[in-house]
């Protein structure tokens, strides 16, 4: 029995109309926007230019430099992310004293702000008075102090490393709940029957984690391709734009070049790459989910 | 037996390991932030400080000259995250408490569809919309206060919030309702006095999700506040960076305690933080 009254519609409307007002309407605005040329303070003067914007932007080599920038990032960063959660979660799973502690620790960097993560990381590695330098000094690995976010390519990859002491611990939680869900005796019998800890990890553990795995690396993947945060506060997309991410471009496009519509159209590309990505990952879920239970 | 000892002496050592990675960095940001000015410049630096002092601490909640010039008020900073967060997470759960109840109850054919819109609607990333949120934001003339935050957080948090709750509502058996509606009671006394005492646990991780979703925000925070008014700790962190002159020790000590209320939130909660974090991935 549904009681369908008047009711309902009390329960249900406020919260779509604010959904509607404040993020339908501004996913529609930004697309209008691409379309226009646009200035921050004068508004009333912005003028249809057709797919112009786009030309621009996708002529434009800054464009496609932060594109590549923003799928290294991000497929570096989540792979790194996945193994080490995979890895520690696997640890976690077993029975041994730290068990308990660990379990406990593994969740305080995931609450630590994106921005402080960012301050802490910068000082790590700086290049004057950072510990990582001094460290790596004192054990004798390097004779001079190395300026960990002074050049493009190595400063990308060491922001990752913020970035993935940070992250990895998502897969960690996610991963380690849904071994739990295992039962023990599937991994004793492997052990039973004389596989190692690697074909026990790819003929038991990993088939068994997949819709587990494959629902946090969708998460996963679309954070980090809309990475901005940690981009800001570490590197300000430099040095030589070599870590300047797509989000950071449309950040400097709008705020700072003051081009709203090269801005808003960037913003467009991104979603619909978003958008795609996550209807081709639903699919192979969705697939998936038959053949487990099939 | 050989075999079982080697593997838990090598438990061990990946548990240290496991234990050293987490702990070492933030055990650095703690040591910067009560360390003088001059230990931090040290070669090679002081792993534990031979003076410590609270001198960063005090200049960031008591105001203060630090060698970049004035500090931040730090506690303004604070009131407004804190604000923007609790307003933010009760307009939130306010709103999505009884549209999650109705999605579970009552629209059992259209519930789907709607859920599908909403989580789609999510996927657009924050970058995409920060353009249009700015003109919305400055045409309501809330730009640069608390509402201008609360406004952008909430149309991010809703649909997730509205999500979880129906989730939630659907564990909760039907027939309950059913026994209420046939002692006379309305859908609304169902929902307050049968299903809702049931959902405190969901409520408590929609909450939690919820706060720590805003005070960690930045990007909106950066571009939608201007002054201390309305500034949050988010941005007065970043803006250590900014600095010609950067005070490390300050910017730690800005960094550690704009970290400690989400880290107690964290420990308090762990239980509700972990049930949302694997609810998603493990149910599928």
């Amino acid at each position: 029995m549904v009681k369908k009254d008047a009711s309902r519609w009390i329960m249900i409307l406020p919260a779509t109309i604010i959904i509607a007002m404040a993020l339908f309407y501004p996913v529609i605005s930004t697309v209008v926007i691409s379309f226009q040329d646009r200035s921050l303070f004068m508004p009333h003067l912005s003028r249809f230019v057709g797919i112009n914007n786009y030309k621009n932007i996708l002529s434009s080599q800054e464009f496609w430099s932060a594109l590549k920038v923003t799928i290294y990032f991000t497929v570096i960063s989540v792979f790194a992310e996945f193994v080490i959660g995979l890895f520690t979660a696997i640890l976690l799973n077993q029975n041994f004293k730290m068990k308990t502690f660990l379990r406990a620790l593994v969740i305080l960097p995931w609450a630590i702000p994106t921005v402080a993560n960012g301050v802490l990381w910068q000082w790590i590695f700086d290049a004057n008075y950072g510990a990582l330098n001094g460290l790596l000094y004192q054990l004798g690995i390097i004779k001079d102090y190395v300026n960990w976010l002074g050049s493009p390519f190595l400063a990308l990859n060491m922001v990752i490393i913020a970035d993935v002491w940070k992250n990895c611990w998502f897969f960690t939680i996610v991963l380690l709940g849904a071994l739990q869900t295992i039962p023990k005796s599937y991994f004793e019998a492997a052990e039973v029957d004389g596989a190692g800890f690697w074909s026990r990890l790819f003929k038991v553990t990993l088939p068994l984690l997949r819709p587990a795995i494959a629902v946090s690396l969708v998460l996963r993947t679309s954070e980090a391709f809309k990475v901005f945060d940690i981009i800001y506060i570490m590197t300000k997309g430099g040095p030589a734009n070599g870590t300047q991410v797509l989000s950071y471009y449309v950040y400097h496009k709008s705020f700072e070049a003051m081009k709203l519509g090269e801005g808003a159209a960037i913003s467009t590309i991104i979603a619909v790459v978003i958008l795609a990505a996550a209807i081709f990952y639903t699919k192979i879920l969705m697939r998936e989910e038959v053949e487990i239970n099939a | 037996m050989l075999r079982k000892k080697k593997k838990r002496i090598l438990l061990y050592v990946a548990g240290v390991i496991v234990a050293a990675v987490i702990i070492l960095p933030l055990y650095w940001m703690f040591v910067s932030a009560i360390s003088p000015k001059v230990e931090l410049l040290a070669h090679p630096p002081h792993w534990f400080p031979h003076d410590p002092t609270l001198i960063n601490l005090k200049k960031l909640i008591f105001g203060g000259k630090g060698t970049s010039g004035e500090v931040p008020n730090f506690a303004r900073a604070m009131l407004n995250s804190t604000m923007v967060a609790l307003i933010t997470t009760g307009i939130c759960l306010f709103l999505s408490i009884p549209a999650g109840y109705a999605l579970a109850r009552k629209f059992p054919g259209f519930r789907q569809t709607y859920l599908n819109i909403i989580i789609t609607a999510r996927m657009f990333p924050e970058i995409a919309l920060v353009l249009s949120m700015y003109i919305i934001v400055s045409k309501l003339r809330i730009i640069n206060t608390w509402w201008g935050l609360v406004f952008v957080y909430t149309s991010f948090i809703l649909p997730y919030s509205i999500w979880m709750m129906y989730g939630y509502f659907l564990t909760i058996p039907k027939e309950l309702d059913e026994a209420a509606y046939i002692d006379g009671a309305g859908s609304w006394k169902a929902l307050l006095t049968v299903d809702l005492p049931l959902t405190l646990p969901g409520i408590a991780t929609v909450s939690i999700f919820s706060f720590l979703m805003c005070w960690d925000e930045f990007l909106y925070a950066l571009i939608l506040t201007f002054n201390m008014k309305a500034k949050t700790i988010t941005v007065v962190v970043s803006e250590f960076t900014t600095r010609h002159m950067i005070d490390y020790g300050l910017m730690m000590a800005g960094g550690l305690v704009a970290t400690i209320p989400p880290l107690i939130l964290v420990i308090i909660f762990q239980r509700y933080i972990i049930t949302g974090l694997t609810a998603g991935a493990v149910k599928g």
